[in-house]
């Protein structure tokens, strides 16, 4: 295509050049013809034929003249030298004329004139003299006349010779110029015609341009006007060449009011023009380009109303005859903004009312576990006591009652803790028999009261040990296995396991049938829905929150499984859950036996409890009491701040919710007072369950939460915590308790952990670097014991003993106003005792 | 060029000539000849002095006014010098304004003139050449001459036809 046009061009040039010279040719040749006509037309001869002829005539004239005064027939001598005269004046003509030039080279013609202007110089005396003394040279003169006869006639004849070449010379030329003007004529035609050609394809060549030119931006002007985004395209200095209808039904200005106008004070708002005059005059400046060719932007326009609304700005750069021009496609999308902001509103309103709900949930577990908190404390105190046979029946039933709704509501609490994020899942080697086999095991006494009977099986080959979360796995069958149990009456229940290898391990399908009810399959997709519940089932013992399956669904989804039903009515159901497990070594039974604090044997402890609560604050002592620990009670923050000022205690046990000063208040107050208390662990005592809040109870310095109702297996592991061993004691320091990690990410989930733990290793470092930095001639002591003491309460949240030790031993040297340099050192040492605690915490913490 | 000065004190003289002579008493009177007559004028003319002729002694002609130019002929060897009445004048003083002239010469050769050849500027009957008289050797006395040099319209045959030397007679015709 390209040497095509190549070729086309250099022909067209090549016609071009050849008619300019064919044209230059012919002007050229056109002025040798008409130099040469010129020349024609100014003749350069009289009638030479009739002079050379009249030589003769009046030679004779002469001569008749003499010889007929001699024969006297005539008698004046006058008519003689007339004659004379005219024939002299006539060879004088020859002799000089410019053209006879010519002529006179020829020799014969020189000769003969030679010898007649002899003869007239001779005869002159004779004609000029007297009549007398002429008369008497007549015969003389008449001799010479007739001498002179032969030279005369070769004068005219030769002079006619020349002089008829010459004319046919000069017939040659002109029909050689006419020959030279014809071919001229042909050369310019000839050139005219090219010049026709070439003007003829130039002409077609441009009709044909101006043609594609029209039609496409005809149709650039349609696209332009159709468009139903705005089209506007501004100069180098900004002002506006086009601007679309659709620019114009949208800014509401009309194209001929705005056409050369700078386009920032048509459209840009106010706000926005000093950074788009900034932009313009630093492309003028630097041509750099920030907006122009970089896709879609959204940013805010005016309109010629001054409503300020929302455009997806879209710029090009292109180059024209006037320069560099941008082109703007603009569309408005106040609509489309609108709808958004709509719906972000719905969202946060949807959000609202989903917190709102859990809230609402966690608010009624509290207030529902606190009484159920004292009803089953009382009863497992009653049951201490001496009863009745029938009496102890009674308690038993209040106590699987009681234990029923706590199931209940724990069941409420989880959906709202994984609604709030609580729920991750961290895989371990898991024995899948075994698993199952303890769900089975824990359910069968609920399923034989039902006359039901429990199995399971695999299903072709077992796998042993899969990483999975066993805790969640075993909820979730549970929730399966009691579901069946509950809509099963006299039937089987099966657990079958599947399992198909993969690339990556295995997919674990678990089966739970029953022979039960079944449920309609329109109602499947339902069951697994919060709160719902199927319009029957067996006994309204086995009612139930609804919850289960949901609660299901939440934690095979963060397994990363999936979980389903078929069933039919009558028929049965089988309810599915599949999951992808990768393999796993199997592991020793180390981990299994780790919980050993319930038969560890807790030294007898002096605890504080903070509760305002009558007979939840009895149980929880009584509980103490009988495991034999010494108990002080305080009734709301205020008291138990009392309390915490005049002696020490090994724990404080705190509830949340008091009047006066509440748990967290009392809490920071034990803390920053430099007390006997400002490092004893407090646990907070709360059915407030929620992450966030136990963040907030950490933060003010809490060592951890006791859920209410309160576990007395939990209790024993508090109470047999390393943390609370007295200082003295404590000889085997490890740099962090591996406990305290576990029930941190436990109890708060890892993720608000490595937060908590993020913000405590930066305050660490600057505390440290604090410590050791005071100003010269002030005492440090009061400063670094302030300083230790409040980072010991942050690091024994994270179980960092070496470092709290290193830290209460700074303290203890502070307070006691020890030896400064002394002081100084160990600061120096806690820091290197901090570099290793915290390699150690970064493992643990940072996921 | 003295060709107008000439004119003009030829008219100047003449209208002098027609207020203080005293036989002017009828404009179509010329002055009689005293020397030689060199041209007779016949035909169409309004002024005569000879019968129906107007004849002519070189006093007369060189009263009429005096023109010189210079210009090559054909004939001649250089660059040569021309004194005489302008066609013009002479046509002006006989009254004629249209028609032809036939020029005859001594020898008997005769040319048509047309009447519209005198014009300023144009041919002169020469009485002189190069400040000389012209001897009938010389082809005097009388010479119509064109200034060739000074108008190529002058370079052509038929003007060189009508230079004609020798020049006696003159008859106007319509």
């Amino acid at each position: 295509m390209e040497n095509l046009r190549q070729s086309y061009v250099f022909r067209n040039l090549a016609i071009a050049f050849a008619a300019v010279l064919g044209i230059a040719v012919a002007v050229y040749l056109g002025g040798e013809v008409l130099r040469k006509l010129n020349l024609l037309e100014t003749a350069a001869s009289d009638n030479v034929q009739w002079t050379l002829s009249q030589v003769e005539v009046e030679f004779l004239d002469l001569d008749l003249a003499t010889k007929s005064y001699m024969i006297g027939d005539i008698d004046d001598l006058d008519v003689i030298r007339r004659e004379f005269d005219i024939f002299y004046s006539r060879i004088g003509t020859l002799s000089e004329g410019d053209l006879y030039l010519g002529l006179r080279n020829e020799t014969t013609f020189a000769d003969a004139l030679a010898t007649i202007r002899g003869f007239l110089e001779a005869a002159v005396p004779i004609i000029d003299s007297t009549d007398s003394e002429m008369e008497a040279d007549l015969p003389e003169l008449s001799r010479d006349i007739d001498a002179i006869r032969l030279p005369v006639r070769e004068l005219s004849a030769t002079g006619l010779t020349y002089f008829a070449e010459q004319a046919d010379m000069r017939r040659g030329e002109t029909a050689d110029t006419l020959a030279f003007l014809a071919a001229v004529t042909l050369a310019v035609l000839s050139a005219l015609a090219l010049v026709s050609i070439v003007l003829f394809r130039v002409n077609r060549i441009n009709v044909q341009r101006a043609a594609t030119i029209e039609m496409s931006s005809r149709r650039m002007a349609t696209i332009v006007q159709s468009s139903l985004d705005a089209i506007v395209a501004v100069d180098r200095a900004g002002r506006i060449i086009e601007f679309s209808a659709a620019a114009e039904e949208i800014f509401g200005h009309r194209k001929s009011d705005v056409v050369g106008r700078d386009m920032g004070e048509i459209i840009v708002p106010d706000a926005l023009r000093g950074a788009h005059e900034a932009g313009m005059s630093r492309y003028r400046e630097t041509g750099e380009k920030r907006v122009a060719g970089k896709g879609r932007i959204n940013v805010e326009a005016i309109r010629a109303d001054g409503t300020v609304f929302p455009v997806e700005i879209s710029i090009q750069s292109a180059d024209s005859s006037d320069g560099e021009i941008f082109v703007g496609f603009l569309r408005d999308i106040s609509r489309r903004v609108a709808a958004e902001r709509e719906l972000v509103e719905a969202r946060d309103k949807a959000v609202a009312g989903e917190k709102a709900k859990s809230e609402f949930l966690a608010v009624m577990s509290h207030e529902m576990r606190t009484p159920l908190n004292g009803l089953l404390g009382t009863l497992s105190l009653l049951k201490d006591t001496r009863l009745t046979s029938k009496q102890a029946d009674y308690v038993d039933n209040l106590q699987v009652s009681g234990d029923l709704l706590l199931s209940h509501i724990n069941d409420v609490l989880d959906v709202t803790k994984y609604e709030a994020g609580a729920l991750t899942i961290k895989p371990v080697p898991t024995d899948l028999s075994a698993l199952v086999q303890n769900v089975v095991d824990s359910q069968r006494d609920l399923g034989s009261e039902a006359g039901n009977t429990i199995q399971w099986r695999w299903v072709g080959e077992p796998l042993h040990h899969v990483m999975t979360e066993p805790m969640r796995l075993s909820q979730v069958l549970i929730n399966l296995v009691g579901n069946a149990v509950k809509f099963t009456q006299n039937g089987t229940i099966t657990i079958e396991l599947l399992a198909e290898n993969t690339d990556t391990g295995a997919d674990l399908t678990i089966l739970v049938q029953d022979t039960g009810i079944g449920i309609a399959p329109e109602d499947i997709e339902r069951m697994f829905q919060d709160f719902a519940t199927a319009d029957t089932s067996y006994g309204r013992a086995r009612s139930g929150t609804g919850l289960g399956l949901g609660i299901a669904r939440r934690l095979v989804t963060a397994l990363g499984g999936k979980i389903g039903a078929e069933s039919e009515l009558g028929e049965g159901s089988t309810f599915w859950v599949r999951l992808p497990v990768t393999l796993a070594a199997p592991v020793g039974k180390t981990r299994e036996t780790a919980a050993t604090a319930d038969n560890h044997h807790a030294e007898r402890r002096n605890v504080l409890i903070i509760e305002d609560n009558e007979i939840n604050r009895i149980v929880l002592k009584d509980m103490l009491l009988a495991e034999g620990h010494r108990v002080t009670e305080a009734v709301d923050g205020l008291e138990g701040v009392d309390h915490a000022q005049q002696q020490p205690f090994d724990l404080i046990l705190t509830d949340i919710s008091m009047p006066v000063l509440d748990g967290i208040a009392a809490t920071q107050v034990i803390r920053e007072k430099h007390g006997p208390n400002h490092t004893t662990p407090i646990y907070a005592v709360t059915a407030h369950a929620m992450p966030d809040e136990i963040n907030r109870f950490l933060q003010a310095g809490m060592s951890g939460v006791l859920a209410k109702p309160i576990n007395r297996a939990e209790l024993r592991k508090i109470l047999a915590s390393r943390q609370l061993e007295p200082t003295q004691q404590s000889t085997q320091t490890v740099i962090v308790n591996e406990k305290s990690v576990e029930g941190l990410r436990r109890d708060i989930g890892i993720e608000t952990v490595s937060n908590l733990y993020r913000k405590f290793r930066t305050d660490a470092s600057t505390i440290l670097n604090d410590m050791s930095e005071h100003p010269p001639q002030t005492d440090p002591r009061p400063k670094i014991g302030h300083l230790s003491h409040k980072l010991a309460g942050s690091a024994s949240i994270f179980g960092a003993e070496e470092f709290v030790q290193s830290l209460r031993d700074i303290e203890q040297d502070a307070t006691s106003n020890e030896d400064t340099t002394l002081i100084l050192k160990k600061v120096e040492a806690a820091k290197g005792v901090w570099k290793s605690t915290e390699a150690v915490l970064d493992r643990a913490f940072k996921e | 060029m003295s060709t107008t000065q000439g004119t003009l004190s030829g008219k100047l003289a003449l209208v002098a000539w027609i207020i203080f002579h005293p036989l002017a008493a009828g404009a179509n009177d010329l002055q009689m000849p005293t020397g030689d007559v060199v041209l007779s004028v016949t035909g169409n003319i309004a002024a005569t002095n000879d019968g129906n002729a107007a004849i002519f002694d070189e006093d007369m002609l060189r009263a009429l006014g005096e023109t010189t130019f210079e210009t090559t002929t054909i004939w001649t060897d250089g660059v040569q010098s021309f004194t005489g009445v302008s066609l013009k004048d002479l046509l002006d003083e006989l009254g004629v304004d249209n028609g032809t002239l036939e020029a005859r010469a001594l020898n008997d050769y005769a040319v048509e003139i047309p009447v519209s050849d005198a014009v300023d500027g144009g041919p002169i009957v020469a009485y002189a050449r190069n400040n000389n008289a012209m001897s009938i050797r010389d082809k005097g006395p009388l010479w119509i001459v064109y200034p060739y040099d000074s108008n190529d319209d002058y370079a052509s045959e038929t003007i060189y036809s009508r230079s004609i030397w020798q020049l006696d007679r003159i008859d106007v015709q319509d």
